[in-house]
């Protein structure tokens, strides 16, 4: 019907229209959402499951990682077992750099106890393996023993017994509160006290049940009562053996520099007006007092002097490399000290008489020994052998039953070979190093402190060792060089003697393994794990600290987070 | 003509069965939609749940393989209390078991904890050595442990936490003969117990003297 112009109604709508208007409703958007829907929850499903492939390479990549490490690590201690030298090398901390094991990165450093590079010929280290596979690490330290297998017989013998902490002839005694054990700072801090002894009775030694003994063996001469024999392994000695006959207790001769050296006084010196050098050359009393440093210089320099007293806050400031031959008595005392001017220097103090040290400090800074109030744990390690307090050989003129006092807080860190001596450590005093007397004396609140690193282990105390033709027997030419010491006979004469014996040797007794790869001797480096990761855990634990770790807690430390 | 062109201002509305229909379409659209989420829901949370004591167990596992892994013997075992003690690591006196070298391991409580002595910081090395003693092999260690706790001497920290339940297996009658052991744990992953099992190989097996 045809609307009119001015029809103000609204038109009819056609019936399509009409109809669409009646089927308007909410079917599509319904169906629009339910897509909507399952499109997003579809969606967030595979999404989560893209994780757990993730998980599933994370812990392939774990235990790459750590077979990774453990190859590694062999590789190394296979490395050690060719004789090769980790303090010879530029960098013993990067060892393998950046090397690549089944797809891991791996890196291997080599270093000693402190984290520190190895010293020359160590006998001890250790040995950490990181290896990395896509950010996940895997730490580990081993162990590693590496005595020496191809020493010469000659070098295997050695008549000043480093590889004794301590060398009583004839008597020992450890009184209660006192202790006897390894000095905690020295490159070896893991390594054994052996115990030697020159006696037969066992009434001789004398070892208090309140002792401190630590990592102490006990070796006793074969003609030993059984009742000091059974001593071996009990009592605080962790364990030891039976010594075989004839080693030697030698003191040194006297020094052939002195029928040459200067005689540069007449009369006793009393060195108090100012610090100085003093010159090479034999002097008659030596005293150096008042706060006044002398300085011993030379390399090598000769110096000799009847009595030499360092007293007063005095210093004998050792530069180089040093001979003192000692005519009569060496004193220091009253905060006095003998210091090394620097890490090269040394000195060698043959001494005829007695010794004291009281209130003092030997081998230990001027800092050290001016303090009354000093411990051992106050001085910073030095090799002991860098000073070295021998007695001289009585068949030269050496006092029998010379005493050597060590008192009044003192601090000795040197090594003393002094078979006829009487040392007696006491009133809280220390020695770090070694010694050998004929009696030795610890008595209550004072320490001797061994640096194992001193001990080669190729000695009478390693009875498969290179002076050993089978276990507890020594090869013909040793016992024949031993058989043939005498009273008179000095170290020197036994070096002398040891260089003809033992000119040819064939002391290596373990055989190279054979095969198409880089010739090794077996057991030349016998590797323990560390359990560096139970360490780390601890050490997060309880807060960090560096304690009961060989080193380098950081890293560990992460890679045990990384598990969290 | 119909009533929407007799009427123009009014439209055809639904009748009552069709409301009540498309309102049954609705809902039962809406309950399947729901459900289904729900359902999703529900795993992806136990997905989650089982997927965190995995990991969970996963870290146990590295946490306690720092420990076993380096073993040298496992000393003593309890069969009643599950605590189980090993000698970690042989540094102080060679071949012999001191204080500080042992670890204990619980299970109790829901935790799995490891425990060492520890002597006091302001001890000097030489004093903890000196305190550091050699246990014999035929020690009661568990005890050791526990006089050690008495004097404020030891220190512990968690491995694993949501436990419900171990038990070790060794491979020999005598702890210190094993030279394997399985650990077994019950884990907890929100009240769906998660069995672990760990099995560990002591490469570096010594007897202690």
């Amino acid at each position: 019907m045809n609307k009119l112009p001015n029809d103000m109604t609204s038109s009819p709508r056609p019936e399509g229209a009409a109809r669409a208007d009646q089927r308007r409703g909410v079917a599509m958007l319904l169906a629009l959402c339910a897509v909507a829907t399952v499109t997003i929850v579809t969606a967030s499903y595979v999404a989560s499951r893209e994780s757990a492939p993730l998980i599933g390479d994370n812990a392939l990549h774990n235990v790459v990682a750590k077979w990774a490490n453990t190859s590694a690590g062999d590789l190394a201690v296979a490395a050690l077992e060719t004789g090769l030298d980790p303090a010879s090398l530029a960098d013993p901390a990067k060892f393998m750099d950046s090397m690549t094991v089944a797809g891991a990165d791996v890196k291997v450093s080599v270093t000693d106890a402190n984290g520190d590079p190895p010293p020359a010929d160590a006998t001890e280290v250790v040995v950490t393996i990181t290896a990395t596979k896509d950010g996940l690490t895997s730490t580990s330290q081993r162990i590693v023993k590496l005595p020496p297998q191809e020493e010469p017989v000659g070098d295997a013998l050695d008549p000043e017994l480093n590889e004794f902490g301590v060398y009583a002839r004839s008597w020992l005694t450890v009184e209660s509160g006192a202790v006897l054990g390894p000095w905690q700072v020295c490159p070896n801090p893991l390594g054994d006290v052996n115990v030697g002894l020159g006696f037969t009775s066992d009434s001789a030694l004398e070892v208090s049940a309140s002792a401190g003994l630590v990592s102490t063996k006990l070796f006793v001469p074969s003609a030993a009562a059984s009742t000091l024999k059974a001593r071996i392994g009990s009592g605080g000695f962790a364990g030891g053996a039976v010594l075989p006959d004839g080693v030697p207790l030698l003191g040194d001769p006297v020094p052939s520099q002195y029928a040459t050296s200067t005689v540069q006084t007449l009369t006793g010196l009393i060195l108090s007006l100012s610090s100085r050098l003093l010159n090479a050359g034999t002097y008659q009393d030596l005293t150096i007092t008042s706060s006044k440093v002398i300085t011993m210089s030379g390399s090598p320099a000769f110096y000799s002097c009847n009595d030499l007293i360092i007293e007063n806050s005095g210093v004998l400031l050792i530069s180089g490399d040093i001979t003192i031959y000692v005519r009569d008595d060496l004193v220091v005392q009253s905060l006095g000290a003998i210091e090394l001017a620097d890490a090269s220097s040394r000195v060698r103090i043959i001494v005829t008489d007695d010794l004291t040290v009281d209130n003092g400090g030997v081998g230990v800074s001027r800092t050290v020994a001016r303090d009354a109030n000093r411990a051992v744990w106050s001085a910073a390690y030095i090799d002991p052998s860098r000073v070295q307090i021998i007695g001289l050989s009585s068949a030269q003129g050496g006092t029998v039953g010379a005493n050597y006092y060590i008192r009044g807080k003192s601090v000795v860190c040197a090594a003393i070979h002094s078979p006829n001596a009487n040392i007696d450590v006491s009133g809280s005093a220390s020695l770090a190093g070694r010694a050998t007397a004929d009696v030795l004396r610890v008595r209550t609140g004072s320490c001797v402190m061994v640096d194992a690193s001193l001990n080669k282990q190729t000695g009478f105390t390693v009875a498969d060792g290179p002076l050993y033709k089978s276990a507890g027997v020594l090869k013909d030419s040793v016992a024949t060089v031993l058989s043939n010491i005498t009273a008179s006979t000095t170290i020197a004469d036994l070096e002398a003697t040891m260089a003809v014996a033992f000119a040819t040797d064939d002391s290596v007794k373990v055989e190279p393994v054979d095969g198409d790869v880089t010739p090794r001797t077996a057991d030349s480096a016998q590797s323990t794990t560390w359990p560096a990761a139970a360490m780390a855990l601890e050490e997060a634990a309880i807060g960090g600290s560096t304690k009961g770790m060989l080193f380098d807690v950081a890293t560990l430390t992460a890679s045990a987070e990384v598990v969290e | 003509m119909n009533s929407a062109a007799r009427h123009p201002g009014a439209r055809r509305g639904l009748t009552l069965v069709e409301l009540l229909i498309a309102l049954m379409i609705t809902a039962m659209m809406g309950l399947a939609i729901g459900s289904m989420m729900t359902m999703v829901g529900s795993a992806t949370g136990r997905d989650s749940v089982e997927r965190t004591a995995l990991l969970r167990a996963h870290a146990g596992q590295v946490r306690l393989r720092a420990y076993m892994d380096n073993a040298l013997s496992i000393l003593q075992h309890d069969k009643d209390t599950q605590a189980t003690v090993i000698w970690l690591y042989d540094k102080l006196v060679t071949d012999s078991v001191n204080l500080r070298e042992i670890r204990l391991l619980t299970v109790a409580d829901g935790l799995v904890t490891v425990e060492w002595v520890a002597f006091p910081e302001n001890w000097s090395p030489t004093m903890q050595d000196a305190a550091d003693v050699v246990l014999p092999s035929d020690s009661d260690f568990i005890a050791a442990m526990a006089a050690q706790r008495a004097l404020g001497q030891t220190k512990s920290t968690t491995l694993l936490n949501h436990v419900q339940d171990g038990s070790w297996a060794l491979s020999a009658a005598s702890p210190q003969d094993a030279e394997r052991a399985r650990l077994t744990l019950t884990l907890d992953a929100e009240g769906s117990p998660v069995q672990a099992l760990y099995a560990f190989g002591l490469k570096d097996h010594t007897i202690p003297e």
